[in-house]
């Protein structure tokens, strides 16, 4: 697999607090990568930077071979870097998710719009304004603007966030199909069910550095990951999921 | 240029609007200080930056509040493009009525 994205030697501090110091973290085209890691560790903001949307203080970007000591959002964002983020959302409250979804067919080209809305469930509200959205149904909302870019990477930042399990499962499945087709997509998220059945690689974001896990078994046999991040109650409900 | 279908038109509708009200402050602010504009409509090139400039930052921290920068951040518009897609309503119309007085 051809690698798309490729974040090395990343570090930012935020007013003294030193968020990263020396991250790495790479995203093939077809599979799925995920960061995982405790709150507050640098998830987002190493997204944030792959995406262009936050200046490092250190350290390169490399996507589609071309090298950026700081990448212009714009820029990558048109060439195919798709950046999904948490804190907030890519959807103006004041139009309708049909108005967004026809100003990026406008731009990109029209796709299977409408049974990429029936699939994700919100196709009843495509003439609601994005305001009037619940939680789930806004982010599922995002996922469909993404799905429909059809980009060549995806940074998805907790795309499982306030999803509930039955929606979760088809947002997965989603992702899975854009992977399938050839997207690298990077995710995170706390769901360790959801991201744990979805990603094929891992790399857990600590004290500011990366570390690669590999796939979903050496991961959850990684015994210093299952004890400082998954914690005790939670190892043995995730080993057995991963038994069965 | 951004041209999209809903967004185009908010974000020149609320140009325009910001212009009108930053030039109708600036015409009567001109007035109650005693030295109306001659010819009428017609300000010195540093008031006509300042106007532009007040309307590009009024629109982008509307369109921020609204999020529609994160949206057209998305479409591979980034904050530059945005800027002067504000901004080029009221710089159009400050040159015509900047020609118009010439005339």
């Amino acid at each position: 697999m051809s690698v798309v994205l490729r974040a090395d030697s990343v570090g930012k501090a935020f007013r003294g607090r030193v968020v990263l110091t020396s991250a790495y973290f790479e995203a093939a085209a077809g599979e799925v990568t995920a960061l995982m890691g405790r709150n507050g560790s640098g998830k987002s903001t190493l997204l944030k930077i792959a995406a262009g949307w936050v200046r490092p203080d250190h350290g390169f970007v490399e996507f589609l071979g071309r090298r950026y000591l700081r990448p212009r959002p714009g820029k990558v964002a048109a060439a195919g870097l798709f950046h999904l983020p948490v804190d907030r959302s890519i959807l103006s409250p004041h139009f309708t998710l049909g108005e967004h979804l026809d100003a990026l067919e406008k731009r990109f080209g029209r796709g299977e719009r409408r049974a990429l809305l029936e699939r994700l469930g919100i196709a009843r509200v495509e003439a609601v304004r994005c305001a009037a959205l619940s939680g789930g149904e806004r982010r599922r909302a995002e996922v469909a603007v993404a799905l429909l870019r059809r980009p060549v990477c995806l940074l998805a930042d907790e795309p499982f966030r306030g999803v509930d399990p039955k929606d979760a499962e088809v947002v997965q499945a989603a992702l899975r199909d854009l992977a399938r087709e050839g997207c690298a997509v990077v995710l995170t998220g706390h769901e360790m069910g959801w991201v744990l059945e979805l990603a094929d690689r891992f790399v857990w974001v600590r004290d500011g550095s990366t570390q690669p896990l590999g796939d979903r078994g050496e991961t959850l046999a990684h015994w210093r990951f299952r004890r400082e991040y998954l914690g005790v109650r939670s190892q043995d409900t995730l080993s057995r999921l991963h038994d069965d | 240029m951004i041209l999209l279908p809903h967004f185009t038109r908010s974000l020149l509708t609320r140009s325009l609007v910001t212009w009108l009200f930053v030039r109708a402050v600036v015409t009567v602010g001109s007035a109650a200080l005693g030295v109306p504009p001659d010819p009428p409509f017609s300000i010195p090139p540093l008031a006509v930056v300042l106007v532009v400039g007040i309307v590009a930052v009024v629109g982008w921290v509307y369109a921020r509040r609204r999020n529609e920068d994160q949206f057209l951040l998305c479409l591979g518009y980034g904050p530059v493009r945005l800027l002067g897609m504000l901004a080029l309503p009221a710089l159009l119309l400050e040159l015509g009525i900047g020609i118009a007085a010439r005339l």
